[in-house]
């Protein structure tokens, strides 16, 4: 697990340097596993499944194609598409904006995949986050995000328990979300977790077997008595209860509350500097 | 004519009386006792002081203390420790071994990396604190200015500069020679032999050793912890074929092999550590001085090579647990090269000017062997006070931090100072341009590794190697502007004297502490075990430049015939991004220097020497300091309006000499002399919750002297006063360096 919160900014290094067009080439492509939050327009209903999106960049022309394979209902089966040709813009130093009213998706030949029609296209990488919506045969919404979720800008406050005058308050603190669609499940990988200023900061602190249903607005990730691990070691000293997390598609916003030995910790958290 | 004051002719008459039993001579005989210490000055001389400063230090707008050569040898001054009891406001403790020169000056100073204080020898500018403290036999003259000199000294001399000058063998021929015996099985031998070999090229030879079995005993061995055995040399070779050029080259070599340490822990008061300590040290210095005197100017060059290989290896937590030891072999040269060109021209206006570059390199092996308490303490308690469930124990009961550093540093600078002399006022305005470059290669590994036990089964959960191997690089440049100005004024007196205004900033250079590793080191291995790692490597190891500016006021007053000399000085000092050496939270060991933010000191300071009548000398000196943070919060604690730690608030001298002659063929006087010298208060650490008051050495002699020979009885701390010198913290430990008891010795010395 603590493999992953470096893979994010791994991710994030290669994504700022293939759509750096300070480089001398003129295109980029990347691949991300995501995740598609899928609601039923005609029932409002949600539903979440794992995505993969290509992305060729083609900064020349300041168009995108975009192929994905996904699904968007349980009873579906998986498809691969390619929706080519998208306005691409820049919309700030370390960011690009894609979108399309109306765009008929197509296959690996360039044939259009019979039966899909995907609208109101609009999507951005931004310092490395990718998120993109779309709405498909007017059916499915879908706001598709990474599946690897880094809040690297938070503020933290942790109260005593037993005593609420006793405060603590933390802006190390780093919180990543590991979505796992096949599972409904989650992993919370913390950075410099530290409740207490006596309390030695750890360097990674990881919450397993979460669970995550995605809303209107984007997903809630819940669990009770975790045993965090360290390294791979359990930590019964630190058992997490209540904990409770709202992710925001709109906003790039989390909010995190969990308790803690004794602590009740809450944090607000950003994809992008604020 | 002599002044002889009523008050006075009293003693003088009973001791007169006294003395007639030994048949005395008339009490109007000069002694060489009265001998002012400036007439050196009026020799011509390749010191680098007479060059830069001018060769009466007293008509300069500096404080400085001057002792000449028969002062330094009654009062046994070998090192620039023995002679700071006499110079107001400088304090140089006994401390660990002879590598930590610890030197503090009107609040300013360091116990490590740089020092506040420059020393030069023989014109060589000793470029490491480190080997600063060494025995120095036939020394001719001590100059110690006090405020910042980094004008014209650079780098490093921001609380001033000690300056040592050897006999010349152009000045002084004859064989000299030196046996001392005292407390503690110490004794000292010496012979030199100084001769001209033609009449323009004069050749110095000395030879020096010195033991002592030390004073304190360590409890866990029973043995004697700061034993010591130190032998140098040295061959001075000058030639000076006409009145326009000299040459004058100096060697120097120094073998040191010493205990050390005598580290009392505050708990017990005991000396109980069970692992070696000691500290060797070569150290070899070569300085060839130059000098063309033409009409209107004097060009000298001085070139100085520098060499020091030395081990310090001690028991890091001086406690009889197995906690670890560090060692630091070290080998660092360096090169110096200076041109100074001085107007000559007696004219209103005179100048000089000068250019100074240095390179000094040192590599260093600096492990930390972490041993079986260390580890049970240090690492396993607490990462399973953390995780009792998953219980660490170690793979062996010793594994070694490795540490590797390369470091190598160099500058240069340019300089300048004009004066000007209008009536009876003297103006002087002067800057230098400082660049310094250093960086340091570090290379720290470890191997070793844990196993993790799951606590309710009892059986292996998973082993984890560590395997460390960090190498990196630092470096920083430092760029710095010096000015100076200052207004003398001299006094219409009979005896020059003069009183003056001196502003002028001072620098300590800044660099890296290497001893922060085996603790960055140590973090890592937690952040292994899951536990972050809380120091940036570059934030902790690296420290910036200290800059300081000084404001001062003072006076040289001579009067009755320069049989009263007075120095008064008032100081202010504000300084920036102050260095000091302060411990790291939790139960880690080793020191960083860090920045502290901002201080200031002001004080005064008072020198006499009287000479009611020929055979008595009396020497005062007192130098008040009040030093304190204006800021410094290290995050956890707010130390603003506390007093610096390791300046004392006090430091007092008094000493009197008083000669009776003889008339004895084989005897030709007796000399006694009586001082006190006292230090404190100060505080030991930035909280101000530990403190050495002020306290009191007493000592005395009495020698009977021939023309060729002298020979002395003397103590020193007679009262055998119980004081600490100094105090630190290890792992949460406290401890403090006793000062030495009475000593009781004996010296002779010939002179042929």
């Amino acid at each position: 697990m603590k493999k992953y919160l470096s893979l994010f900014f791994i991710a994030l290094a290669l994504i700022m340097a293939s759509c750096n067009n300070d480089n001398d080439e003129n295109y980029a492509t990347m691949s991300s596993d995501m995740i598609n939050r899928v609601t039923l327009v005609s029932t409002g209903s949600t539903g979440m499944y794992a995505a993969t999106y290509q992305f060729y960049l083609d900064f020349a022309n300041a168009k995108t194609n975009i192929t994905v394979t996904t699904k968007f209902a349980a009873q579906m089966p998986e498809v691969t598409f390619m929706v080519k040709d998208l306005p691409l813009s820049a919309s700030s130093s370390t960011g690009y904006t894609f979108t399309a009213s109306s765009v008929t998706p197509v296959d690996a030949s360039g044939t259009a995949v019979s039966g899909y029609t995907i609208t109101n296209l609009s999507g951005q990488i931004l310092d490395g986050v990718i998120k993109l919506q779309y709405t498909v045969n007017g059916t499915f919404q879908v706001q598709a995000t990474s599946n690897k979720l880094a809040y690297t800008t938070a503020n933290t406050t942790v109260t005593d328990t037993l005593d609420a005058t006793k405060i603590y308050k933390n802006t190390e603190m780093k919180y990543g979300f590991i979505l796992d669609a096949a599972k409904d499940s989650a992993a919370l990988y913390l950075a410099n977790a530290q409740f207490d200023a006596n309390m030695p900061a750890q360097s990674g602190m990881t919450f397993p077997h979460l669970t995550v249903t995605p809303t209107a607005t984007g997903y809630t990730i819940t669990g009770n008595n975790i045993v965090p691990t360290i390294s791979g070691v359990p930590f019964k000293s630190y058992l997490i209860t209540n904990f409770l997390a709202n992710l925001y598609y709109d906003s790039d916003k989390a909010t995190i509350s969990f308790e803690c030995a004794g602590k009740k910790v809450e944090a607000t958290g950003y994809l992008h500097a604020q | 004519m002599n002044h002889n004051f009523p008050i006075f002719l009293s003693l003088k008459a009973v001791l007169t009386l006294i003395i007639s039993i030994f048949g005395a001579a008339s009490a109007s005989a000069v002694t060489d006792l009265y001998q002012p210490a400036d007439t050196a000055i009026r020799l011509r001389e390749l010191s680098v002081i007479a060059l830069k400063n001018g060769l009466d230090l007293t008509n300069q707008p500096i404080s400085s203390t001057i002792l000449g050569k028969s002062g330094i040898e009654h009062r046994k001054i070998l090192t620039s420790r023995d002679a700071s009891a006499m110079v107001p406001n400088l304090f140089i403790p006994e401390y660990g071994s002879r590598m930590t020169s610890a030197i503090f000056v009107r609040g300013l100073g360091s116990r490590m990396d740089m020092p506040a204080m420059g020393m030069n020898i023989d014109n060589i500018p000793i470029l490491n604190k480190d080997n600063y403290d060494f025995d120095i036999i036939d020394i001719n003259r001590i100059e110690v200015l006090r405020g910042p000199q980094s004008t014209l000294y650079g780098r490093n001399t921001m609380g001033g500069l000690i300056n040592i000058s050897t006999l010349s063998p152009l000045q002084y021929q004859g064989t000299r020679f030196l046996a001392e015996y005292a407390s503690a099985n110490s004794y000292r031998t010496a012979m030199s032999h100084y001769a001209k070999l033609s009449s323009t090229l004069g050749l110095g030879i000395m030879g020096y050793y010195r033991s002592t079995d030390g004073f304190f005993t360590n409890l866990y061995n029973g043995k004697k912890c700061d034993w010591e055995h130190l032998g140098s040399g040295r061959i001075k070779l000058q030639w000076q074929p006409s009145n326009d050029f000299s040459l004058s080259n100096v060697f120097f070599m120094s073998i040191l092999h010493q205990g050390g340490y005598p580290y009392e822990y505050l708990a017990t008061g005991e000396i109980n550590y069970n692992d070696t300590c000691f500290y060797r040290r070569t150290s070899i210095m070569d300085g060839i001085t130059a000098q063309w005197h033409k009409t209107n100017m004097t060009l000298t060059s001085i070139t100085s090579f520098q060499y020091i290989n030395d081990n310090m290896t001690m028991d890091q937590d001086f406690l009889p647990l197995s906690y670890f030891t560090l060692t630091q072999a070290r080998k660092e040269y360096g090169f110096t090269q200076e041109f100074v060109v001085k107007s000559n021209a007696d004219k209103d206006y005179h100048w000089v000017c000068g250019a100074y570059g240095f390179y000094k390199h040192y590599n260093m092996d600096a492990p930390v062997t972490f041993k079986d308490y260390g580890i049970e303490q240090l690492i396993e308690k607490h990462r399973n006070d953390a995780n009792p469930d998953y219980p660490i124990k170690w793979d062996s009961r010793e594994f070694l931090l490795g540490d590797n550093f390369r470091c190598p540093d160099y500058g240069a600078a340019v300089y300048h100072q004009s004066s000007y002399d209008v009536v009876r006022w003297t103006f002087s305005g002067g800057f230098r341009l400082d660049f310094e470059h250093s960086a340091l290669n570090y290379h720290s590994s470890a191997n070793t590794g844990f196993s993790i036990i799951d606590a309710s089964t009892g059986g292996l959960f998973r082993h984890d190697d560590v395997n460390i191997d960090f190498p990196g690089h630092l470096s920083k440049s430092f760029f710095q502007f010096l000015p100076k100005v200052s207004a003398l004024y001299h006094l219409s007196m009979p005896s020059p004297s003069n009183v003056y205004l001196s502003i002028s900033k001072g620098y300590k250079s800044g660099g890296f502490n290497t001893q922060m590793f085996s603790d960055v080191l140590q973090e890592r291995i937690m952040n292994l075990m899951g536990l972050a790692m809380k120091y940036d490597v570059d934030q902790i190891v690296s420290y910036k430049p200290e800059k300081c500016w000084t404001f001062e006021a003072g006076s040289h007053i001579e009067c009755y015939d320069r049989r009263i000399q007075t120095d008064i000085s008032a100081f202010y000092i504000r300084c920036t991004d102050q260095q000091l050496t302060v411990y790291p939270d939790g139960t880690t060991t080793g020191r960083i220097t860090t920045n502290a933010g901002r201080t200031r000191s002001f004080g005064a300071e008072l020198a006499m020497k009287i000479i009611p009548f020929d055979a008595l000398e009396i020497n005062v000196s007192y130098g008040y300091t009040n030093a304190k943070f204006t800021r410094f919060n290290n995050g956890k604690q707010d130390y603003a309006g506390n007093f610096i730690p390791y300046a004392p608030q006090n430091t007092i001298f008094a000493g009197a000499n008083y000669t009776l002659p003889l008339s004895a063929k084989w005897a030709s006087r007796i000399v006694i002399s009586a001082d006190v010298r006292a230090v404190g208060d100060m505080y030991w650490d930035e909280a101000n919750t530990v403190k050495q008051s002020l306290y009191a050495l007493p000592g005395a002699s009495i020698a009977i002297e021939g023309n060729h020979y002298s020979l002395s009885l003397w103590g020193t701390n007679l009262s055998d006063t119980d004081y600490r010198s100094f105090y630190f913290v290890s792992i949460g430990n406290a401890f403090l360096q006793r000062g030495k008891p009475r000593q009781l010795g004996v010296t002779l010395r010939v002179n042929i």
